[in-house]
């Protein structure tokens, strides 16, 4: 209980208030990011990740992680559509009545996008009605610079890029002038806009590890001093070597930067912040 | 937790304030039904839900809200150019301002089996061979997260103002490649943002460029278009140079489109010259056009906790109605959010109505009193996706 955001705290003694703290179900679901996952538990968290978050419920098998096509758009019935079913699936079978969702990157966006659009599909509100709140880990709020210079570019790249195959719908939409769009239009929760109707906690990765020498930075099995040295080129001085903070805090509140809870200070990179790295999975277990 | 128990004791103590037996629009409209858009349009639709859905939620008084919506201004320290396999063999100039340049390569082929390697490269900076600070593969991009193409190679080198001369070696002559250059610490900059975020159907759209040196503007020899949401070009953009230096062009926003597939896009080209060097930069930017499909009529009625908004229908589809529910702060007159209410519905063409829920327990437990009213009205068309109307004066409630 001591890692949490006091307002958090203040949320969490209110829902035991209201709701009574022995009737509460508990549960937890995993939403990944940009990809078309059908095993996620294994390929985008690994099973040590998802089997350390879980302890902190009373019951270890109300859980559930998410397997979509964030390759689409976080409008298309694909994405938030199929998001949807599978939380509603959740929830009904499990009875859960306390949700708690832990997203990375773009499945930030996603959720988001369900909780600011609840008339759009007569799912979204009985979701939203039994979310506690969702630890977002990374997410594209802002999206990123990197999605531009991916996807941009003269007309040939573009048309021909496009044909091929080679972008998909999620990273169009995470270009930072389209989200600026989407974040003043659709979708709530950012600086002079209404907030969300649930809490929006971000966990913010800060920096890179990328010392050869250093074995913190091959937590998670990445070890991406080489391409960070390009992309980074891209990003400012604060960014987990794919998104900018002000990216990963571009909505609802922060929770908590990388270097102010993880073990010996490490920052999170970008792949890192969905791996059991450096005691991220105990801070989102304790949070349960 | 003492707010929260304070709420609590100040909601057994309210008695009801609101008590709005009428509402009006802040402004008059100038409803035109011919206007609107009555047949199908060419665009892929989102959302044919036909359950009618309301939900409101309370806000935090304390929120600061802007409904202003201020256009994105790109900046840009990069460019692309087309070239091919023959062109590179024989080497290609690329113009640079000088520090560290990152050169990305991507063959555009699905033949995985074109992957460049260092040795293959070689690079001069105004003549003198420069060694490669940096390369990175297409698997060691990847690995960070971004979304290269699967045979995308970068490199960085650290150049002087003037010429890179880029060859690589050994791979077919008529393979296609795309060259991307960005020079990160550079302080020409090329700047683009439409006149507004978003316009209407029956609005010029309005674009502004500067090529900038820290403050300086340069001249700049410009080139541009606007593409729709499905990609197709809408026109090419004629700039003109300004007394001030910035450099306009303006469109026609011709061509309705729902937004399910992507949004209007600006793309700019330029090349300037400075001090003797030469600097190519290119930008992009995004916008939205509103779908006129619809309009608020002006027609507003309040039964018990309900407030039932007008709307002309032009084209049969799911529509939402969003907005902002507002009171005043007793002691400093302030405006003060109280809650978000919205409701969608399929609305067949012709005169309907959406019925918005004003919970009046969200206004009592605010704890601010009259005048209230719904801020930042907003009529949104979910089957095109894509916003119809917005009036951020909104509605007042009597």
């Amino acid at each position: 209980m001591k890692f949490l955001n006091p307002i958090k705290y203040a949320v969490l003694i209110t829902l035991i208030f209201v709701l009574g703290n022995a009737s509460a179900n508990t549960g937890v679901a995993l939403v990944h990011g940009t990809g078309h996952q059908t095993n996620a538990a294994s390929d985008y968290w690994q099973w040590d990740m998802v089997n350390s978050i879980r302890q902190g419920l009373s019951n270890q098998s109300n859980y559930t992680v998410i397997n979509c096509n964030f390759e689409k758009y976080m409008w298309d019935s694909a994405a938030s559509g199929c998001l949807a079913t599978q939380l509603t699936d959740f929830i009904n079978s499990k009875g859960i009545t306390d949700l708690v969702i832990i997203t990375h990157s773009n499945g930030g966006n996603v959720i988001r996008w369900i909780m600011s659009n609840p008339t759009w599909d007569s799912r979204y509100p009985n979701i939203i009605s039994k979310i506690r709140w969702v630890n977002a880990l990374a997410p594209s709020s802002k999206g990123t610079p990197l999605a531009n210079a991916v996807m941009q570019g003269n007309v040939f790249e573009s048309a021909l890029g496009w044909l091929l195959g080679y972008k998909s719908d999620a990273v169009r939409m995470q270009q930072t002038s389209w989200m600026d769009y989407y974040n003043g239009s659709w979708l709530l929760g950012t600086a002079g806009r209404p907030s969300l109707p649930k809490g929006f906690w971000n966990v913010v990765g800060t920096d890179v590890e990328t010392a050869i020498w250093d074995g913190d930075s091959y937590c998670g099995g990445y070890h991406l001093n080489v391409g960070l040295e390009i992309t980074q080129n891209w990003l400012n001085s604060c960014s987990d070597g794919f998104l900018e903070c002000s990216s990963q805090e571009g909505a609802g509140s922060t929770w908590f930067r990388d270097t102010s809870r993880m073990n010996g200070s490490e920052p999170l990179s970008h792949n890192q912040s969905r791996r059991k790295c450096f005691g991220l999975d105990t801070i989102l277990r304790n949070d349960l | 937790m003492k707010n929260i128990l304070k709420t609590i004791a100040l909601c057994a103590l309210t008695t009801s304030v609101y008590a709005a037996k009428q509402a009006q629009w802040s402004v008059e409209f100038d409803v035109n039904k011919s206007s609107l858009i009555s047949t199908n349009i060419d665009s892929p639709k989102a959302n044919l839900n036909k359950q009618a859905i309301s939900y409101s939620y309370p806000l935090n008084s304390n929120e600061k809200l802007n409904f202003d919506t201020i256009p994105f201004e790109e900046k840009s320290k990069q460019y692309w150019i087309d070239s091919t396999g023959a062109k590179l063999i024989n080497g290609v100039d690329l113009p640079v301002t000088g520090g560290n340049t990152v050169i990305r390569i991507s063959p555009m082929t699905n033949d995985k089996s074109i992957q460049l390697e260092t040795s293959m490269i070689s690079i001069q900076n105004n003549g003198e061979d420069k060694e490669l600070k940096v390369f990175a593969d297409s698997a060691q991009l990847k690995a960070t997260g971004a979304a290269f193409s699967e045979n995308t190679v970068a490199l960085m080198v650290n150049a002087k103002a003037g010429k890179l001369n880029l060859k690589v070696d050994s791979f077919a002559e008529e393979t296609p490649f795309v060259i991307h250059v960005l020079e990160p610490k550079s302080k020409y900059v090329l700047s683009l943002k439409t006149g507004q975020s978003t316009f209407d159907a029956n609005q010029k759209i309005s674009v502004n460029t500067d090529m900038l040196f820290g403050e300086e503007k340069l001249n700049a020899e410009l080139q541009g278009y606007i593409s729709r949401p499905d990609g197709s070009v809408l026109g090419n953009l004629e700039f003109t140079q300004g007394s001030d230096g910035n450099y306009k062009a303006e469109i026609d926003a011709e061509g309705s489109q729902g937004l399910v597939v992507g949004l209007w896009e600006v793309h700019v080209f330029a090349k300037s010259q400075d001090k003797g060097i030469d600097i190519m930069r290119d930008a992009q930017t995004s916008f939205v056009v509103n779908l006129n499909t619809a309009q608020f009529d002006g027609q507003l009625s309040i039964s018990e906790e309900n407030l039932k908004v007008g709307i002309d229908v032009g084209l049969t589809g799911r529509y939402e109605v969003r907005g902002v529910i507002m009171g005043t702060d007793a002691k400093t007159f302030e405006l003060k959010p109280i809650a978000m209410t919205m409701a969608a519905a399929w609305l067949a063409e012709g005169k309907q109505t959406i019925e918005l829920s004003i919970n009046e327990k969200f206004i009592q437990e605010s704890g601010l009193v009259a005048p209230f009213s719904i801020k930042n009205v907003q009529l949104n068309n979910q089957t095109y996706m894509a916003p119809v109307q917005t009036v951020k004066s909104g509605i007042d409630l009597l």
